[in-house]
């Protein structure tokens, strides 16, 4: 049964620039979004900040609504049907906000499940259980002022089930948290998603997409560029290697060169503390590491290493294709 | 199921109204408009007829401060609140869950205007101590109620102001704007009868005139017939939750339509 669809679903937002003179200026934040998401699914939806992850999170939990297009949950229109969507889907935000800080963690969950209308007697069984799943019953009646924010994302995820609902939307769930605190998270999470839930979620962290999700739509400036299975993703760049060349300050005429060297398929650079490191990605097999250090002259290097790609270095070269194809 | 809906709806005012005190125990804004603004507008006010030699004013002047004080501090702190939600990030959530954003509100506007009921008592004893004024209340019962009612009455007001707060974080500057005018109008600053007459029935639809009628006569007369002015504040304020409803679900869609929930 598909739980989630949408046609051409698109939203723009009006911004205004200038003081005196104000001119109005039209962002387009989806453009033409078509999904189609069976139950019991774990969807990952991955993009770069900006991509249109969150509005897409955002219309589909009824908190907003599309400029055109449509868009169903339960087969129920989600501008039409508000009511009736609304106590079968949960909805958490990654960071710290979106909790009642003075209040504890119990309260918390007490006040969400009033405003959900969970019986007294089932919010009384709930909670604790709840808690208990997020691993916050010893700080339960503690302040979440003092909580830290691995406690207060997994409060969370506690708020957004306390009505059971059937549809999770988690928007960048695991953001901001330490190693360990995500990899609880994500543990919590695959066990929901065993547990018959459908899981909505979305990240830019292309290992946590690749590690929980069944399927993945990438998505590039409000558009969906493909949907897939995260092992069928990688086939994208099954015949590539990539070379990592940590490196102090090389200039961008150089990042060009590489760029533009035939057998280079795609160019990811990171910003590390002090360094930066060119991911390139090219046909496996071909001795390019030489070529690329030529190239570099004058750069200081510091690491060269070459690998298997991984799913993220399928979405850097789908989004790099994107890229290419719309500047013509 | 009707009967649970009733209890869970009663449920979900009474615990926004707690969830709304204890925020109000610990912010410094809530505490200056409920607590601190009532002293100095009754040292404005009463004074004003005391040294105008009109001391008999002096219970009409401490009954309107302590209605101007509440009406101020719901007003302001029901947008407040709003923008408070927005500012936190719960807005949009408590949007996302089946209640409707005006019960949560109004369990907290009642509970701002509950608090800020000391108002009256700090005018009161302002104009005590201050003024040496001898202030006494001939009818203890009816005052009591008058005051409960017009709480409630004004609750109901302030929702209407208070929803303009979701479509802008902006919209203290109108509600700034329209407070003065209601002080006025009421005959809280200055006494009806010095307005001009055109202004009589925009002062009737507003519920701190009555408000103010019900309170002073239950001040100074024992046994004052007050039902016919107790009927037109409840009717007034079934007029303003009528109001209230359609304002929300039309300032609702508008905000999901503009994308404003979490804009701050």
């Amino acid at each position: 049964m598909t739980i989630i669809t949408t046609q051409n679903l698109r939203r723009t937002y009006e911004t205004t620039t200038g003081l005196i003179r104000r001119k109005k200026k039209e962002i387009t934040a989806l453009d033409g979004v078509d999904l189609s998401i069976p139950s019991g699914e774990m969807f990952g939806l991955l993009g770069q900040n900006g991509a249109g992850k969150t509005t897409i999170t955002r219309i589909l939990s009824t908190v907003l609504l599309p400029t055109s297009g449509s868009a169903q949950i339960f087969g129920l229109d989600v501008v039409k049907s508000v009511r009736d969507i609304r106590p079968r889907i949960g909805l958490v935000f990654g960071g710290e906000r979106g909790l009642y800080w003075r209040l504890s963690g119990y309260d918390n969950l007490q006040y969400f499940a009033d405003l959900y209308r969970v019986p007294p007697h089932i919010a009384r069984r709930r909670i604790p259980e709840l808690l208990e799943l997020v691993g916050l019953t010893d700080r339960a009646n503690e302040r979440i002022e003092g909580y830290s924010r691995g406690m207060k994302q997994r409060l969370h995820i506690a708020r957004g089930l306390i009505h059971d609902p059937e549809l999770l939307f988690l928007d960048e769930p695991t953001i901001g948290l330490d190693p360990l605190a995500a990899r609880g998270l994500r543990e919590v999470i695959r066990n929901l998603n065993q547990q018959g839930k459908t899981i909505f979620l979305t990240s830019h962290y292309m290992f946590e997409i690749d590690a929980l999700c069944d399927r993945v739509a990438i998505m590039n400036k409000g558009k969906i560029l493909i949907t897939d299975t995260p092992s069928a993703l990688k086939k994208v760049v099954a015949n590539l290697e990539v070379v990592e060349v940590e490196c102090f300050g090389a200039p961008e005429d150089v990042i060009q060169k590489i760029q533009a060297h035939p057998a280079v398929k795609a160019v990811n650079i990171e910003r590390l503390e002090q360094s930066q490191l060119i991911q390139i990605q090219a046909p496996a097999g071909a001795e390019l590491v030489k070529e690329f250090l030529g190239i570099l002259e004058g750069v200081q290097v510091r690491k060269v290493v070459t690998r298997q790609p991984t799913l993220e270095d399928a979405y850097v070269k789908l989004v790099g294709d994107e890229e290419k194809r719309s500047k013509g | 199921m009707k009967t649970y809906n009733i209890l869970s709806t009663f449920r979900i005012i009474k615990n926004s109204a707690f969830l709304q005190m204890k925020s109000n125990a610990v912010s410094i804004y809530f505490i200056a408009t409920a607590f601190i603004q009532p002293v100095i507008f009754t040292l404005i006010s009463v004074g004003t007829y005391v040294y105008g030699k009109k001391p008999d004013f002096g219970l009409f002047a401490i009954t309107g401060t302590g209605l101007i004080s509440i009406w101020n501090s719901n007003l302001f702190t029901s947008g407040e609140i709003i923008n408070n939600e927005r500012r936190t990030g719960t807005l949009s959530l408590i949007m996302a869950t089946p209640t409707s954003l005006m019960l949560i509100l109004l369990g907290k506007s009642f509970a701002n205007a509950l608090t800020s009921a000391f108002a009256m008592g700090i005018t009161f004893l302002t104009g005590m101590i201050a003024y040496r004024l001898p202030i006494g209340i001939a009818d203890p019962l009816n005052f009591a109620i008058s005051l409960l009612l017009i709480i409630f009455s004004i609750t109901c007001l302030g929702l209407v102001f208070g929803s303009l707060f979701i479509l802008s974080r902006n919209a203290g500057e109108f509600t700034s704007v329209a407070n003065y005018p209601v002080y006025l109008l009421s005959g809280l600053s200055v006494p009806l009868t010095l307005l001009p007459l055109w202004t009589r029935p925009l002062s009737q639809l507003l519920t701190p005139t009555w408000g103010n009628i019900v309170l002073n006569e239950a001040a100074t007369h024992t046994h004052a017939d007050l039902l016919p002015n107790y009927l037109i504040i409840i009717g007034l304020s079934i007029i303003y939750l009528i109001i209230a409803r359609v304002l929300y679900k039309k300032v609702e869609y508008l905000a999901l339509e503009a994308g404003t929930l979490e804009r701050w």
